[in-house]
């Protein structure tokens, strides 16, 4: 039954056009980056390399496929999370305000596989989402600029990748990113359940996240303390796998870090749909 | 098994009794009526039979499996319309019915999908996308999820809502139709004349207590009618009945009108002493007995 109701459910994803806004924004954000990358994209490297070019020289081609892919990821994974929760946000709330819900509830069907079967098909979506990113990110890169070295430009260091070492780090950040929005479905998911209509949830999500990034960025001593347990600081450890050693203690923390706040979500949202009063 | 057995059914939101003690069984084959005035309580306690809102206390059993087993198995037996019905406005009227079909474990061929459009008067609508559907057909379409699973019980919650006259009668005749396909309905409903046509039992509700249950015939004695006789004159014919051997069976003045409590062989009497004595109505209007009885019960 699960799965037959995790098909039902992306079938419903599929014929709402709000479903494809995601699409259509990665794939209009990552065709810009490409094209001014294209057009104009010797001067954007020399203004990135200017502090370190007096102690380094560059050879070869720079700007190549794998760089800008890791440019469009640095820029649209922050981006994604909204379209993400643009739909998960709507799973539960949507039904409410449109008044399927109590349809829906009436069947003989567990309120726990209905949820469950809107998380499976959330993450399918994310997934989606993400492939989609991934193609038009590294595919469409690689065709258009060609492959090469991946120079990383960190404050404190440079990290040169060679081009065969670079593919699986690719695929393996896409992972940890999957894992990052999945934590962000969940999380509207479970808001969702508190609000009858759609737009509270993908707000407050947002919100959240906003909220988190901007203790995260801020340099305040009292910050520091809380910075470790924001999920948000989570969000971004897909980058680790751009370091030369893998910090690997700190991406195994930050995935069971992401996995028990997905845990967490899941069950206070179990908890809380099993025993509410539909009244919508 | 009755399909339904409700006993001391309670609901409370806060400091509010939504539903209070309440006490009723839907025997096999019945079409039930269950009838209150607006915000008695009918759609919360539907709520409760089918499991979306938690009672506070007292229990419902479904052809004897208690609701409070947390399991929902019963609910394959069961199709239901809660309030007014609502779809996926992006989808056809086809695939709604898929989706729901499919929860409820029905047969979602083609063949059976056509069968229920054809039973609801959908037939040729519905590929249409429900965003373009009236009210009444999406009655219809809540009609057609709620049996597409051959349901042994059928809810319908208030479901000539929005319903035009023809809609009324169809739905009417359709609910017959089900009981003759040894289906029982629980209707509800706040007209009276709408279930009384049809219901072979019901229950009235008022602020969430029972407060009559009973086959139809035993609620409604037909020999004793409510007669609303108007006048041009209400003080003289209030004057000559008080004289007379009529004013045991006079109840009530209201406006213009004087109400007998009377059998219906009695109406032609009165109305020949009245116009004998020169004091001839203008109007005769006869109530039901079972009309004015909801009316005091629930007022």
């Amino acid at each position: 039954m699960l799965l037959r109701l995790t098909v039902l459910e992306l079938k419903k994803i599929a014929a709402r056009p709000r479903s494809y806004i995601g699409f259509i924004a990665i794939a209009l954000i990552a065709g810009l980056i490409q094209f001014a990358m294209y057009a104009d994209g010797e001067n954007y490297i020399k203004f990135i390399t200017q502090s370190v070019e007096q102690s380094f020289l560059f050879e070869g081609k720079i700007m190549n496929g794998n760089l800008i892919c890791f440019i469009i990821l640095q820029m649209l994974i922050i981006q994604v999370p909204l379209l993400v929760a643009l739909v998960t946000g709507d799973m539960l709330s949507g039904e409410a305000a449109m008044g399927t819900l109590r349809f829906l509830l009436v069947r003989p069907v567990s309120r726990t596989t209905i949820i469950l079967s809107k998380f499976l098909a959330g993450s399918i979506y994310t997934l989606l989402l993400l492939i989609w990113l991934g193609i038009l990110a590294l595919g469409v890169g690689l065709l258009a600029f060609g492959p090469g070295d991946l120079i990383v430009l960190k404050t404190d260091q440079l990290i040169i990748l060679q081009d065969g070492d670079v593919l699986w780090r690719f695929m393996a950040a896409l992972g940890m990113a999957f894992l990052a929005l999945t934590l962000i479905g969940t999380l509207s998911l479970m808001l969702s359940a508190f609000s009858d209509n759609s737009i509270g949830p993908i707000i407050s999500t947002m919100a959240l996240i906003i909220l988190f990034t901007i203790i995260g960025t801020l340099e305040v001593p009292l910050f520091d303390m809380i910075k470790p347990y924001l999920f948000t600081t989570h969000m971004s450890a897909w980058r680790s796998f751009f370091e030369d050693p893998l910090p690997w203690s700190q991406i195994r923390y930050s995935i069971l870090f992401m996995l028990v706040h997905i845990v967490a979500f899941m069950s206070v949202l179990l908890y809380y749909y099993n025993r509410k009063d539909i009244q919508s | 098994m009755n399909p339904i057995e409700v006993s001391g059914l309670g609901k409370t939101f806060g400091d509010f009794v939504a539903v209070d003690q309440l006490s009723f069984s839907v025997n096999p084959g019945d079409i039930y009526g269950f009838l209150g005035p607006n915000g008695a309580g009918k759609s919360t306690t539907i709520r409760m039979l089918l499991g979306l809102i938690r009672p506070s206390s007292g229990d419902i059993r479904f052809f004897g499996q208690s609701v409070r087993s947390g399991q929902v198995d019963y609910l394959k037996r069961v199709g239901a319309i809660v309030e007014k019905p609502d779809f996926y406005k992006y989808l056809t009227a086809r695939s709604n019915l898929k989706i729901f079909g499919a929860m409820s474990g029905a047969d979602t061929s083609s063949g059976n999908i056509d069968r229920v459009i054809e039973l609801v008067g959908l037939v040729g609508r519905d590929k249409d996308p429900v965003k373009n559907y009236s009210h009444g057909m999406k009655q219809r379409l809540g009609l057609a999820q709620a049996l597409l699973h051959d349901p042994e019980l059928v809810i319908l919650d208030e479901p000539t809502t929005g319903l035009d006259p023809q809609g009324i009668i169809d739905l009417r005749n359709l609910t017959v139709q089900l009981r003759a396909m040894g289906k029982t309905v629980f209707m509800s409903s706040h007209i009276l004349s709408e279930v009384e046509l049809i219901a072979t039992r019901m229950v009235i509700i008022s602020k969430g207590r029972s407060v009559a249950e009973g086959s139809v015939q035993e609620l409604l004695d037909a020999d004793d009618l409510l007669v609303r006789f108007t006048f041009t004159d209400i003080r003289k014919a209030q004057f000559i009945t008080e004289q007379s051997q009529w004013k045991s069976f006079w109840t009530e003045t209201v406006g213009d009108d004087l109400i007998f409590r009377l059998r219906s062989n009695e109406i032609e009497s009165l109305n020949a002493w009245l116009c004998g004595a020169g004091c001839t109505p203008i109007g005769i209007n006869s109530k039901r007995k079972l009309e004015d009885f909801f009316m005091k019960l629930t007022r």
